[in-house]
């Protein structure tokens, strides 16, 4: 689908409210969210769910939303971008609180800093089963990649995705960051240094 | 390795070239920008990852449904709450409306200028505006109500001419002078198309040459040849009218009066030119 046939099926949907544009839509960026969403989240089964979520909203604010087909591609990644945060952020929660349990739970951690540590051991456990790149599918398989691609902070790994797997420009991937075009190439370039030297070690 | 090449590598790889032929244009890097290429090819075969075609059908069904059931129908309904904006698109509304805001800014600020022209005098900066405004009046009255607009511009010009001989500080020779030709211009209209009866016709023929007198006396004008009135007080001027009747009356009309009450007289003098100009609105306006 091309930027004009987009726009024509943004424009219709909103206008007639038809669910068959919703659906061009859909299917145009159904694989790429998908996608976007299982590599920066690591579970296929939660990405079926985010990704479900980031449809759904699309479909609940295309009419009120004013955008050309630009605008609209970064929007799309922007909704799924937000929901991958609110999930890190609930993951993080739980984690802690599951810490916490344990901790309260078996009473054999004398202060906070043994706390700490009991958090690093469960997210490296956490890490280490879902780095082995096997929940991805059959498809894939550089689970080293992938463990350098989670190596890296959000920000980096978000922006190696949507320029080298996405095929997205700068100004799109710094809508989507909330960042300028030139911050995004400079995070780009780093990214790329610090995967390509945790690939190599 | 030298960050210049690699961001120049990397740069060649925005621009859609194969990595291939990037790494070929740089044989002296070439090992260190494999490492490089390896790295990006890597992220290249990602795209090869697919979600359940299953699922993507599920997914869609899902989202229908929960629209249905959270009432998201109200979605399409939100342009036909707002059913006038709806009809206009998003991008032509704030131009429309900075067009109709600059639009009502003008008219006031006109309004204004208007309202502020209506006491000017002859000689101010409003003063144009004034008959400016008077002229268009003129031209979009229609006829049978043309008689009232004229008498009460000659009340206006009437005023005007009190209002200077009350003004002290009043210097402009000029614009009196032009004041003085305009109030014969209306005048003359006004007898033209029968405008006055034949009392009312003697009375303000008598003010006018009173008025003019004044002006003249005062800024030290000349009399012209082209002087609409027929006779003025003294009698020295031509008689441009041929109405025979109306010559008679005024020969009769401008001799002195007894006991102070002429008019010309009272108008004679300098201090009482707004009470005249309150007596001339209410005399002639229609």
């Amino acid at each position: 689908m091309n930027d004009k046939e987009l726009e024509l099926c943004i424009k219709n949907f909103k206008k007639t409210g038809d669910n068959s544009h919703f659906e061009k839509i859909y299917r145009f960026f159904f694989k790429k969210i998908y996608r976007f969403v299982l590599l920066n989240i690591s579970d296929s089964q939660i990405a079926e769910s985010i990704t479900s979520d980031v449809f759904y909203n699309i479909y609940r604010n295309l009419a009120k939303a004013r955008l050309n087909s630009g605008s609209f591609r970064a929007w799309v990644y922007k909704i799924a971008r937000n929901l991958i945060i609110d999930y890190h952020r609930k993951e993080a929660k739980f984690k802690q609180d599951r810490s916490l349990e344990q901790y309260l739970g078996t009473g054999q951690y004398d202060d906070l800093n043994e706390l700490e540590s009991v958090d690093k051991s469960l997210i490296a456990a956490d890490f280490k089963e879902k780095n082995t790149g096997e929940y991805i599918g059959s498809e894939f398989r550089d689970p080293e990649l992938l463990a350098g691609l989670n190596s890296l902070d959000e920000m980096q790994k978000q922006v190696l995705i949507l320029r080298f797997v996405e095929e997205l420009d700068y100004k799109t991937i710094g809508r989507i960051i909330d960042k300028s075009e030139l911050a995004t190439r400079a995070i780009k370039f780093r990214a790329i240094s610090k995967l390509k030297e945790l690939m190599t070690k | 390795m030298n960050e210049k090449v690699l961001k120049k590598f990397l740069s060649l790889i925005d621009k859609g070239m194969d990595i291939d032929s990037c790494l070929s244009k740089f044989p002296g890097e070439y090992q260190n920008l494999k490492e490089y290429a390896e790295t990006i090819k890597g992220l290249d075969n990602l795209k090869d990852i697919s979600a359940d075609k299953d699922f993507e059908e599920t997914s869609l069904k899902d989202i229908y449904f929960r629209a249905r059931t959270e009432d998201i129908e109200g979605v399409k309904k939100i342009p036909q709450k707002n059913a006038i904006l709806a009809g206009l698109r998003p991008a032509y509304l704030k131009p429309l409306i900075a067009f109709f805001a600059v639009l009502v800014l003008i008219g006031f600020s006109f309004t204004g200028t208007l309202y502020a022209s209506g006491d000017s005098l002859p000689g101010d900066i409003l003063y144009p505006v004034k008959r400016t405004s008077e002229n268009i009046q003129v031209a979009f009255t229609p006829y049978k109500y043309e008689k009232n607009l004229y008498l009460n511009i000659l009340d206006t010009r009437l005023g005007e001419a009190d209002m200077i001989l009350s003004r002290a500080d009043f210097k402009d020779t000029d614009a009196a002078e032009s004041l003085i030709g305009d109030i014969d211009d209306t005048y003359r209209i006004c007898r033209e198309r029968k405008y006055l009866g034949a009392d009312e016709g003697e009375k303000l023929q008598n003010e006018i040459t009173a008025v003019k007198d004044r002006l003249r006396n005062r800024y030290g004008i000349q009399k012209h040849g082209t002087d609409s009135i027929p006779n003025d007080a003294s009698g020295n001027e031509q008689n441009t009218d041929n109405n025979s009747k109306n010559d008679t009356q005024d020969t009769g009309q401008n001799e002195p009066q007894p006991g102070g009450n002429n008019k010309t007289e009272n108008k004679n003098q300098p201090d009482d030119g707004q009470q005249n100009q309150t007596g001339n609105q209410n005399q002639y306006a229609r």
